[in-house]
C-alpha cells in the first residue's frame, strides 16, 4: 500500500514537472530491487535543487539589494491606500445622499416626538422652538460638511497632523542612525519617487503624505531583505553538506520575513484606522446630530461639546416609538463614531507612528554592529558572516516589534494594537504547535518502524 | 505504525486538496470559456452567465436556486405559524391581561383595606384613581397590540408581505445598493428578476439575491484575475511558475474570503427571517413591557437586531470591496504598470473609472487584449487557442514598436508576494478592523459569541463532516497500534 502511495505521489510530481515549469524531482535511474535512492539520483537531486535555489537567490538579490528598491510591503501599502481611497470615494457618492435624506427624515421624527413630549410633560414651547432651531442648524452644518466631500475636508484638517507625525518619525530615525554612524538604505526616496509616479487619481492623501506613511515601517526593509538573501545563501551552502546550516538559513528567512511583515502590518493597521475614520464620517454626522444625552441644549450652549462630545441629543420621548427612534440612532452613538473618537484616532495613529519609528531607530542602532553598508552602492552586507549574532539580533527585532504597541500606549495613552498583535501571535503559536505535533508524531512513527 | 501515519497524513492531504479542488472547480466552472482578462464589464458578465443585467442570475450565484426553494419552504412555515399564532395569541394576551388586572386589583384592595383599617369610619374611602392610573397604560398597550394583531389577522399574507417589505427588505437593500454602487453592475431593481414564487418572503429574497449575487460577482472577478495569470503561464504567453502560483493564490484568496462571507450572510438572513416569524409574539410582548420582566426589552432587542443586521451587511460588503479594490491596485502596478487605472488581468469593476493618462505603450497592450478577446469570443465565451494565436501575432507587432512591452507577465514572484501580503492584510487588518467598527467578530466580542450563528454552525458542521475520513483513519491507526 505504502509503495502505491509513493508511486502515485512520484507520478504526480513527474507530471507536475511539465506543468510547473521547474520541478526538482529528477528523472533519474532505478537501482537494484527497485531502489530509488541511488547515489546518482541523490547527486542529481542535490544539484538540481542547488541550481534552482541559486538561480532564484541571484535574481532575488539582484532585485532586492539595489539602491532604488521599492519594498513589496510598500507596494501592498500603496495598493491598500489606493483601494481604500477608491472605496471612500464610492461611499461618498452613494452613502452621503442616503445619510442626508436620513438626517432630514429623522429630524422630522425628532420634532414630532419632542412636541408630543412638550405637550405631555414640560409644557415649555419656547424651549422646544429654541431646541428645534439649534438642532436644525447643527443638521444643516453636517449636511453641508458631508455634501461638500467629507474626506477632503477631513484631510485638510488632519493633513498637518500626518505631516508632523511623519516628520517627527523621520527626525528620530535619522538622528539615531547618524549618531551610530549608520546610513539607512534609501528605500524612502525610492518610495517617494514611486508613489509620485503612481498615486491613484482618487487618492485622498497626497503622494508626499502617502510616501511618508509608507516610509516609516519599511525603513529597515533594506536590512531585512539582505538577511533573507543571506538566508538563501546559507540554505544553498547547507544542501548536501550540513543540515544545521540549511536550517539556520531557513530560520533566517522565516524570521526576517516575519519582521518585515510585522512592521508593515502594524503600520497598515493604523493606516486602515485613518481610512475607516474617513469612511464612517457620514455615520459620525448621525452620531453628532442624534446621539448622546436626550436634550438638544448642548448644541450651542457649548459648541465644542456638540461637535466633539457624544452628540447633541436623542429624543426625550420615552414611549415605544421613542425607544425605536433612540434604538435606531443609538447604534451610531458608539465610541467608534463620535467626532471626538475619530479625531482621537487620528492623533493616536500619529503617536503610534512616532513610537514605531523609535523602535525602528533602536533596531537600526542594534543592526549597525552586525551589518556593513557600501558607501557608494548603499547595499548592506553582513559583517564577518557571523550568523549566530545576527540571528539573535533578528529575534530581538521580533521581540521589539511585538512591544511597539505597548510602547505606543505608554506615550500616547490609548493605542489599541492588542487585538492585531494577539491574533497574529495566537495564529503563529497555533501553527507552530500543529507543526510540532505532526513532526513529533511522524518522528515517533519513523523511530517505531525501525 | 509508520505506514498508518503516512496513510493518515495522505488522507488529510487528499481531503484538503479535494476541498480546495472542488472550490476551484466551482469558481472555474462558473466562468464560461477561458479567462484571459476582460476588456469590458459586459464581456465579464456574459462570461459568468448574467442575463438581462440581473446579477442574481449569474452562474456564480452560489446556491441561489436552492436558496430560492429554501426561502419558499420557510415562507410557508412562517405563514402557517402566523395563522396559528394570530388565532391563539388573543387568548394568551387576554389571559395575561386578566392575571395582571386581577393581581393589581387584589393588591390595591388589600393595601387600601389595610390603610382603611387604621382610619376612623368616617375617613375610610376607596379612591379608584390610583387603581385606574396603574391599569390604563397596560390596557391601552394591550388594546394597541390587539388592534395590530387584528390587522395582521385580517390582512393575512398580504400584511405579512408588507411588513417584510418595510422592515427587512430595506436592510438587505442597504448592502445591495452599496455593492451595486461599487461594482457598477446595475441597479438593485434588476436583482432577483428570476424569482417566480409569491411567498411571503419574496420581498426579502430579491434583495438577498442581489447581495449574494454581487458578492459572488466580485469573488468571481477576483478569481477570474487569478485564472488569467494561470492561463498566461499555462499557454506559454508569458510568465513562469511564479506567475502560475500567483494566479492560484489569487483564486484561493477569493475562494476563502468569498465563502467565509457567504456563511456570515446566511446567519444574518436567518436572523431576519426569525424576526418575521416571531413578529406576533414580539408585538404581544410589547403589550406587557414594563409589566412583566420577561417581556421587557423584547421590542428594543428586536429593533437592535434589525439595525445590527443592516450594519453587518454593510460590513460584509465593505470587506470584499476593499479586498477587490486593493488587489485591483496591486495588479494595476504590475500588469502592465504603471498605476494608471488599467490592468490586463482583472475585470474592470471598481477601478474602471480610474483610468488616467494611459501612455501609448499601455494603450497598445490594451488594444491587443481587447482585439484578441473579440477575435476569440465564440458564443459569448473565449476560446483559448484562438486567443493565443491572435495574441502571439499581435504581440510581435506591438513589440517591434515597444520592445519588452509584454514582459510584465514575467513579474509573477513579486505579485505572488503581494498577494500573500494582501491575504495577511485581509485577515489581520481589514476584517478585524471592520468587525470592530461595525460590530461582529472582534477579539473582545468573541466572548459575547452570537447565540444564533447559523452560518458559523453550518461551516463548523461542514468542516467536521469533511474531517470525518481523517478521524476514522486516526481511530483505525490507534486501534492497530494497540494490537
Amino acid at each position: 500500500m505504502i509503495k502505491k502511495i509513493i508511486a502515485v505521489l512520484c507520478f504526480i510530481f513527474a507530471i507536475s514537472g511539465n506543468v510547473m515549469a521547474a520541478s526538482n524531482v529528477p528523472s533519474g535511474d532505478v537501482g537494484d530491487y527497485g531502489v530509488w535512492s541511488t547515489e546518482h539520483n541523490r547527486e542529481l537531486f542535490i544539484n538540481n535543487l542547488t541550481d534552482d535555489i541559486t538561480a532564484f537567490q541571484n535574481k532575488f538579490q539582484q532585485k532586492q539589494s539595489v539602491k532604488n528598491y521599492v519594498p513589496v510591503e510598500a507596494r501592498v501599502g500603496l495598493a491598500f491606500i489606493g483601494g481604500m481611497s477608491m472605496i471612500s470615494n464610492i461611499l461618498e457618492r452613494s452613502l452621503v445622499r442616503f445619510i442626508t435624506i436620513f438626517l432630514i427624515v429623522m429630524f422630522a421624527f425628532w420634532i414630532m416626538f419632542e412636541s408630543y413630549q412638550m405637550m405631555k410633560a414640560t409644557q415649555k414651547s419656547r424651549e422646544l422652538v429654541e431646541d428645534i432651531i439649534k438642532k436644525g442648524v447643527l443638521i444643516t452644518i453636517w449636511i453641508l460638511i458631508i455634501e461638500t466631500g467629507p474626506a477632503q475636508l477631513f484631510m485638510w484638517l488632519m493633513g498637518p497632523i500626518i505631516s508632523v507625525g511623519s516628520y517627527l518619525s523621520d527626525l528620530i530615525l535619522n538622528s539615531v542612525t547618524s549618531t551610530v554612524g549608520m546610513s539607512l538604505p534609501d528605500t524612502c526616496t525610492a518610495i517617494h519617487n514611486y508613489v509620485a509616479s503612481s498615486n491613484s487619481g482618487y487618492a485622498i492623501l497626497d503622494s508626499a503624505q502617502t510616501a511618508n506613511l509608507l516610509c516609516i515601517p519599511t525603513r529597515l526593509s533594506g536590512f531585512f531583505y539582505t538577511a533573507v538573501s543571506v538566508g538563501w545563501k546559507w540554505m544553498i551552502a547547507g544542501i548536501g553538506n550540513s543540515a544545521f546550516t540549511f536550517v539556520a538559513g531557513a530560520a533566517f528567512i522565516v524570521l526576517f520575513i516575519y519582521n518585515i511583515w510585522k512592521f508593515a502590518l502594524m503600520a497598515l493597521s493604523v493606516i486602515a484606522d485613518l481610512f475607516f475614520v474617513i469612511i464612517t464620517l457620514p455615520f459620525t454626522a448621525i452620531a453628532q446630530c442624534f446621539g448622546g444625552k436626550s436634550a438638544a441644549k448642548n448644541a450651542f450652549e457649548s459648541p465644542l461639546d456638540a461637535f466633539s462630545g457624544g452628540g447633541s441629543g436623542a429624543t426625550s420621548y420615552d414611549g415605544i416609538a421613542g425607544k425605536i427612534f433612540n434604538g435606531l440612532l443609538g447604534l451610531f452613538n458608539s465610541k467608534n463614531f463620535s467626532l471626538d473618537a475619530q479625531i482621537k484616532k487620528f492623533i493616536n495613529a500619529m503617536f503610534y507612528f512616532v513610537s514605531l519609528s523609535l523602535i525602528i531607530a533602536v533596531c537600526a542602532a542594534l543592526i549597525s554592529g552586525v551589518i556593513n553598508i557600501d558607501a557608494t552602492t548603499a547595499v548592506p552586507t553582513l559583517e564577518n558572516n557571523d550568523f549566530m549574532t545576527f540571528l539573535i539580533v533578528g529575534f530581538l527585532f521580533a521581540y521589539l516589534a511585538n512591544k511597539a504597541g505597548e510602547f505606543a500606549k505608554k506615550i500616547s495613552g490609548s493605542i489599541d494594537e492588542k487585538g492585531f498583535g494577539d491574533k497574529l501571535g495566537g495564529d503563529i503559536k497555533k501553527l507552530w504547535g500543529n507543526t510540532q505535533k505532526t513532526a513529533t508524531s511522524v518522528w515517533k512513527a519513523v523511530r517505531g518502524s525501525k | 505504525m509508520l505506514k498508518a501515519k503516512l496513510i493518515s497524513i495522505a488522507i488529510k492531504f487528499i481531503m484538503g486538496a479535494t476541498a480546495l479542488g472542488i472550490g476551484i472547480w466551482y469558481l472555474s466552472s462558473s466562468i464560461g470559456g477561458t479567462s484571459i482578462g476582460y476588456s469590458s464589464l459586459n464581456n465579464f458578465l456574459s462570461a459568468i452567465g448574467v442575463q438581462n443585467g440581473d446579477i442574481a442570475s449569474a452562474n456564480g450565484c452560489f446556491l441561489c436556486g436552492y436558496i430560492e426553494k429554501l426561502f419558499g419552504a420557510i415562507g410557508n412555515a412562517a405563514e402557517t405559524f402566523w395563522n396559528a399564532m394570530i388565532e391563539n395569541i388573543w387568548i394568551l394576551m387576554a389571559i395575561g391581561f386578566g392575571i395582571f388586572l386581577f393581581y393589581t386589583t387584589a393588591m390595591y384592595l388589600y393595601d387600601a383595606s389595610k390603610k382603611n383599617a387604621t382610619l376612623d369610619a368616617g375617613d375610610r374611602n376607596l379612591d379608584f384613581k390610583p387603581w385606574f392610573d396603574k391599569i390604563w397604560k397596560p390596557a391601552v398597550r394591550v388594546m394597541m397590540a390587539g388592534a395590530l394583531l387584528g390587522v395582521l389577522g385580517f390582512g393575512g399574507t398580504t400584511v405579512l408581505k408588507q411588513i417584510t417589505n418595510v422592515t427587512i427588505a430595506p436592510v438587505m437593500f442597504v448592502g445591495s445598493e452599496l455593492s451595486m454602487a461599487a461594482t457598477g453592475i446595475s441597479n438593485s431593481a434588476q436583482c432577483g428578476t428570476t424569482v417566480q414564487n409569491d411567498d411571503i418572503l419574496n420581498p426579502v429574497l430579491k434583495p438577498f439575491m442581489c447581495v449574494v449575487g454581487n458578492l459572488n460577482t466580485v469573488m468571481l472577478a477576483g478569481a477570474a484575475g487569478g485564472f488569467s495569470l494561470m492561463n498566461y503561464s499555462w499557454l506559454g504567453m508569458g510568465g513562469g511558475v511564479f506567475t502560475w502560483i500567483a494566479g492560484l493564490s489569487l483564486v484561493v484568496m477569493f475562494l476563502i474570503i468569498g465563502f467565509n462571507l457567504f456563511f456570515q450572510i446566511l446567519t444574518i438572513i436567518f436572523k431576519l427571517v426569525f424576526l418575521i416569524i416571531f413578529l406576533p409574539l414580539i408585538i404581544a410582548a410589547g403589550a406587557f413591557e414594563g409589566t412583566w420582566s420577561l417581556a421587557s426589552g423584547v421590542v428594543t432587542k428586536s429593533i437592535n437586531m434589525l439595525v445590527e443586521s443592516a450594519i453587518r451587511i454593510v460590513a460584509i460588503t465593505l470587506k470584499i470591496l476593499i479586498t477587490y479594490a486593493t488587489v485591483s491596485f496591486a495588479a494595476d502596478q504590475y500588469f502592465p504598470g504603471p498605476n494608471d487605472g488599467y490592468n490586463s488581468i482583472l475585470p474592470p469593476l471598481v477601478t474602471e473609472s480610474d483610468k488616467q493618462n494611459l501612455d501609448n505603450k499601455t494603450l497598445s497592450v490594451m488594444a491587443v487584449f481587447s482585439k484578441c478577446e473579440k477575435v476569440a469570443t465564440v458564443n459569448g465565451t473565449v476560446d483559448k487557442n484562438m486567443f493565443k494565436n491572435c495574441f502571439t501575432a499581435s504581440r510581435a507587432e506591438v513589440e517591434r514598436k515597444y520592445p519588452k512591452a509584454f514582459d510584465f507577465m514575467d513579474d509573477g514572484f513579486e505579485f505572488l508576494l503581494m498577494m500573500i501580503g494582501i491575504f495577511l492584510l485581509y485577515f489581520y487588518v481589514v476584517s478585524p478592523k471592520i468587525d470592530e467598527l461595525l460590530g461582529g467578530g472582534s477579539e473582545e466580542s468573541k466572548d459575547k459569541k452570537e447565540k444564533f450563528d447559523y452560518g458559523g454552525w453550518l461551516k463548523d458542521m461542514g468542516k467536521t463532516i469533511w474531517g470525518a475520513p481523517t478521524k476514522v483513519a486516526e481511530q483505525i491507526t490507534k486501534a492497530t497500534e494497540k494490537k
